[in-house]
């Protein structure tokens, strides 16, 4: 009996052999697989979708870079960053370090604490407006226009190296659930020099009879992270930030104040959870208050015609090394077209010709990571919205960065002319531009992750 | 270039593999290898090589010479021995040493001069030895001398070795140089051999090396003078466990990723026929310091034992001149891992473990039961580990004082506790990545799989899939994937 379940002992070393061979023939086959797929040149990108930006190119080629070893260097990079199928990898990657126990919740790990918030004497208070806003029937995007990419996207990239005004990375993130949210760290100093530029602005526009409106918009994390798990985050409170910049702006400056509203709201679709943006819903509140201050009526938002484009996968997915909860749960972008006849133009950076785009457009085809495009054709330096169903209405200039541009169509109800300036592309001095124009508001509106940021603070100090 | 590249494994490995086993003649191969390993130096290194084919041709010259004049004129043979080992030793001195020898110079005589630093050659450390240990082993008649000097150049340059070791003897490959055979059996250990050292290499030691960066900063910030005020601070503020965390993450990276390069270099050596010593033991699992020493880095313990440690007596000459031979031995150690004090520091704080061990320490370990030598092996390893990655006292004292809690700072923080607990999976596997464990499991299989012919069958179709399979998935993390450093590169 022993006998017969003993294998013999030739036939183990016979497949153990074979096993052995086998093992360096497919090893042999797989080099030489990857070796043909690496010149494959054609399959080789030059864009990753993903990331948004150019990859490397090939290094040219010069007796001193190759002397100091940079042409070598530049082709180990132009080789990897240009790798065919590079995104599906990138993505493919992120799984495998899932299965090695990899987590995915905590991203640029970070315990820095944020500068102390000074205490303010008394809050300034705003009543907020009280709307449970009847959402529109979604329309089929059909009647949209479709147009391919805005042509500027491309260059979007946000250079790091050069020191410039366009460093946009985020910060930690920190994914709850299905959600990321980015930490925020009060940064005393460059929010001082928010306030001063924003104070020089209203001054200016005073001189020239030009109401100057600003708005702080929160993220994410101090409105819709439930309490118990924000309360365990090192990251500095939003309100309180927020209060101390409004409470040093001076009488110029007509505050907007939307915290608490969008605080009221914080249980509705408001924020994205794969994106750092606020949706067109949150930007509506925003705009209600807006309005609210300005002393108009807002429109309400059954008014609107809403589209819907959803599989919406935003900068924290892609920041996250493309984190699988958020893959799984694609946020979807709704966005609310304004009724009358109302045309759009855009200005594009390095450009001085001004092209028709829709104002809302459909992105259905467009990347996952670029849906929040629909909105304005993007970051623009200049864009003009212009409703001629208004006669004789005001004109505005709505100074912004990227969480504008869910905003910037509600202004189209009430004014006639809207003439949106992305400060970070914008070169000359805005109440020059406004008294040119003949607007009788300039309106500043700035998330407060971008007034820890002294680059951009910077930029806005010469805009206004 | 380095192994867990994509342009490696994918273009300069296959290219290699193939031009290699085109031609049948041995001296052939031998030409293939040394172009494709000037290549591979010049590509990290297009001007340094041209100091490796000098410092090559000088041991090449004074080997000839002491040969020649070992029996007739063995005072001549002498001073051709020294003045190898002072050419080979000025170039050290000076390519790795001089920045570093200046600024104590000038900071010792109070002059205030700029120096632009030169930028360390890869590889020297490794090379040099090997020359070293060359013209040495020619003049004790451990090895003949190499009469072609593209054959010494092939023996310094090989790209499995060159720059991050092991440290090779001449005497180990001479034979092999001349004169080898690779066959199929040696050629599948070393598939299965280089493909486990880059899955290692890319899936743990990298991953590793991430956590370790974000916890407690990476070379990039470490190494920018400018931000040391500001390094200080985000240590000073991190929570004692985050600064343990990031340590250990750290220990666990310096191990997977110096031996998963000496697994590829193995690996590569029996695809073409060298055999190489292995480097490492799973030195982590070791009960003593002069235990762990004999298992990590053996190609480097052995040089400093053999041609510093015995030639200066060893430990026939008393207890008083062993222990400062240990002495120089550590220092030198030490030093030869970079050129910075804390270098040095850990050297002789290793030297004081193993001094103790050989007075009393030793004989009291070996008595109380061994998880207590494991325990105290591991708390000396862990925190020589702080004293080698910190090369500013400031930052390396900040980071000590905050894993007590003596810098004001928390014990932990939510962030790190989710930190922690997000990552747990993959801190066990790599801790046991550093263990024997999985070697023992495929024993047990392999034993087991001889008796019973399904999971001889089970194990076999493993065995042969496994290798693919890492190559692929490690190609897949490294597209892409700009976190890719060899720690050893700076040595």
């Amino acid at each position: 009996m022993k006998k017969k379940s003993m294998p013999d002992r030739k036939k183990v070393v016979r497949i153990r052999r074979l096993a052995y061979t086998s093992a360096s023939l497919l090893f042999i086959v797989t080099l030489t697989a990857m070796c043909a797929v690496s010149f494959a040149l054609p399959l080789r990108p030059e864009f990753s979708e993903s990331e948004k930006r150019e990859l490397a190119e090939f290094p040219e080629f010069s007796a001193d870079a190759l002397l100091n070893g940079d042409y070598f260097d530049g082709i180990n990079l132009w080789f990897s960053d240009t790798f065919p199928m590079r995104d599906t990898f990138v993505k493919a990657s992120t799984q495998i370090k899932t299965l090695l126990g990899v987590g995915q919740s905590v991203h640029h790990f970070s315990e820095n604490d944020g500068d102390v918030i000074p205490d303010i004497p008394e809050e300034e208070s705003q009543s907020i407006v009280d709307i449970t806003p009847a959402v529109p029937e979604t329309k089929s995007e059909n009647d949209l226009l479709k147009p391919a990419l805005p042509p500027s996207t491309t260059e979007k990239t946000p250079s790091k190296d050069n020191g410039n005004v366009l460093e946009q990375t985020l910060n930690s993130v920190y994914i709850y659930g299905n959600t990321a949210y980015e930490y925020y760290n009060f940064v005393r100093s460059t929010a001082d020099d928010y306030v001063k530029a924003v104070n020089n602005g209203a001054d200016e526009a005073a001189k020239n009879n030009i109401n100057f409106y600003n708005m702080l918009v929160p993220t994410g994390i101090d409105i819709t992270l439930n309490e118990e798990a924000r309360s365990k985050l090192n990251s500095s409170d939003q309100k309180d930030a927020i209060n101390y910049m409004n409470a040093s702006m001076n009488e110029n400056v007509k505050k907007v104040l939307i915290f608490d509203l969008l605080k009221a709201h914080s249980d509705e679709y408001i924020y994205f959870r794969t994106d750092h943006h606020w949706t067109a819903l949150g930007a509506y509140y925003a705009y209600a208050q807006f309005m609210t201050v300005k002393g108009s009526e807002y429109i309400p938002l059954s008014d609107f015609t809403q589209y819907s484009f959803d599989g919406f996968l935003g900068s924290f997915y892609n920041d996250t090394n493309k984190n699988s909860a958020l893959e799984k749960t694609p946020d979807t972008v709704y966005a609310y077209m304004p009724k009358g006849d109302i045309s759009f133009s855009m200005m594009q950076e390095g450009s001085s010709d001004f092209i028709d785009w829709p104002l809302i457009c459909d992105v259905t085809d467009y990347n996952p990571s670029y849906k929040y495009l629909c909105f304005i054709g993007g970051d623009n330096p200049v864009s003009v919205i212009e409703n001629k169903s208004i006669e004789d209405g005001e004109t505005c200039v709505f100074v912004k960065e990227s969480f504008g541009n869910a905003f910037a169509p509600y202004l189209a109800c009430n004014y006639k002319t809207v003439y949106v300036v992305d400060y970070r592309y914008f070169d000359g001095d805005i109440t020059d531009f406004a008294k040119e124009k003949g607007a009788s508001d300039i309106i500043v509106q700035s998330n407060v992750s971008m007034t820890r940021n002294p680059s951009l603070v910077k930029k806005l100090a010469e805009t206004l | 270039m380095v192994f867990s590249s994509l342009l490696f494994i994918c273009l300069f490995l296959p290219l290699n593999l193939a031009a290699y086993y085109i031609p049948k003649k041995n001296s052939i191969r031998n030409v293939i290898m040394l172009i494709f390993s000037l290549v591979f130096y010049a590509w990290g290194e297009p001007k340094y090589v041209l100091l490796l084919l000098f410092m090559t041709f000088s041991c090449w010259f004074f080997a000839f010479s002491i040969e020649k004049a070992k029996e007739t004129k063995p005072k001549r043979a002498k001073l051709f021995l020294f003045l190898a080992c002072f050419v080979a030793l000025s170039l050290i001195g000076i390519f790795k040493y001089g920045t570093f020898i200046i600024s104590n110079i000038t900071a010792v005589a109070n002059i205030d001069i700029q120096i632009n630093p030169i930028p360390l050659p890869i590889g020297i450390s490794f090379y040099t030895f090997q020359l070293l240990t060359y013209v040495v082993d020619v003049y004790r008649g451990d090895a003949r001398a190499q009469k072609n000097y593209f054959n010494l150049l092939l023996y310094a340059s090989l790209f499995h070795q060159c720059i991050a070791g092991p440290i090779v003897r001449y005497s180990d490959i001479d034979d092999e140089i001349m004169n080898r055979k690779p066959d199929m059996a040696d050629f599948n250990k070393g598939v299965m051999r280089f493909s486990s050292g880059l899955a290692k290499k890319v899936l743990l030691s990298n991953q590793c090396g991430a956590f370790a960066d974000t916890l407690v900063l990476g070379d990039t910030a470490l190494g920018n003078s400018q931000l040391l005020s500001e390094n200080i601070e985000t240590l000073a503020s991190g929570s004692a466990l985050t600064l343990w965390a990031g340590m250990l993450f750290y220990m666990l990276q310096i191990y997977l990723d110096f031996s998963a390069y000496s697994d590829m270099a193995i690996g590569m050596g029996l695809m073409t026929g060298f055999h190489y010593k292995e480097n490492f033991d799973y030195p982590y699992a070791s009960s003593s310091v002069s235990e762990f020493w004999r298992r990590w880095h053996i190609s480097l313990g052995t040089f400093f034992r053999d041609y510093v440690y015995i030639p200066l007596g060893g430990n026939r000459k008393g207890s008083g001149r062993t222990i400062f031979n240990l002495f120089i031995v550590w220092a030198l150690t030490g030093l030869w891992h970079g050129a910075s004090w804390n270098f040095v520091l850990w050297g002789v704080y290793f030297f004081v473990f193993i001094a103790l061990e050989k007075l009393f320490l030793g004989k009291l370990l070996a008595k109380i039961p061994a998880i207590f030598g494991h325990l105290y092996l591991l708390t000396v390893v862990f925190f020589g580990w702080v004293l080698f990655r910190f090369e500013n006292t400031e930052v390396m004292f900040t980071v000590l004082k905050g894993m007590f809690c003596m810098n004001a700072n928390p014990f932990s923080t939510h962030e790190i506790l989710v930190y922690l607990k997000d990552n747990f999976i993959f801190i066990v596997i790599a801790v046991l990545a550093c263990t024997p464990v999985v070697k023992t499991a495929k024993d047990l299989i392999n034993q087991y799989s001889k008796r019973n012919q399904t999971v001889n069958v089970i194990y076999s179709v493993y065995r042969a899939v496994i290798p693919a399979v890492l190559v692929i998935i490690s190609a897949i993390c490294l597209v892409g994937d700009s976190y890719n450093p060899f720690l050893y590169f700076r040595f």
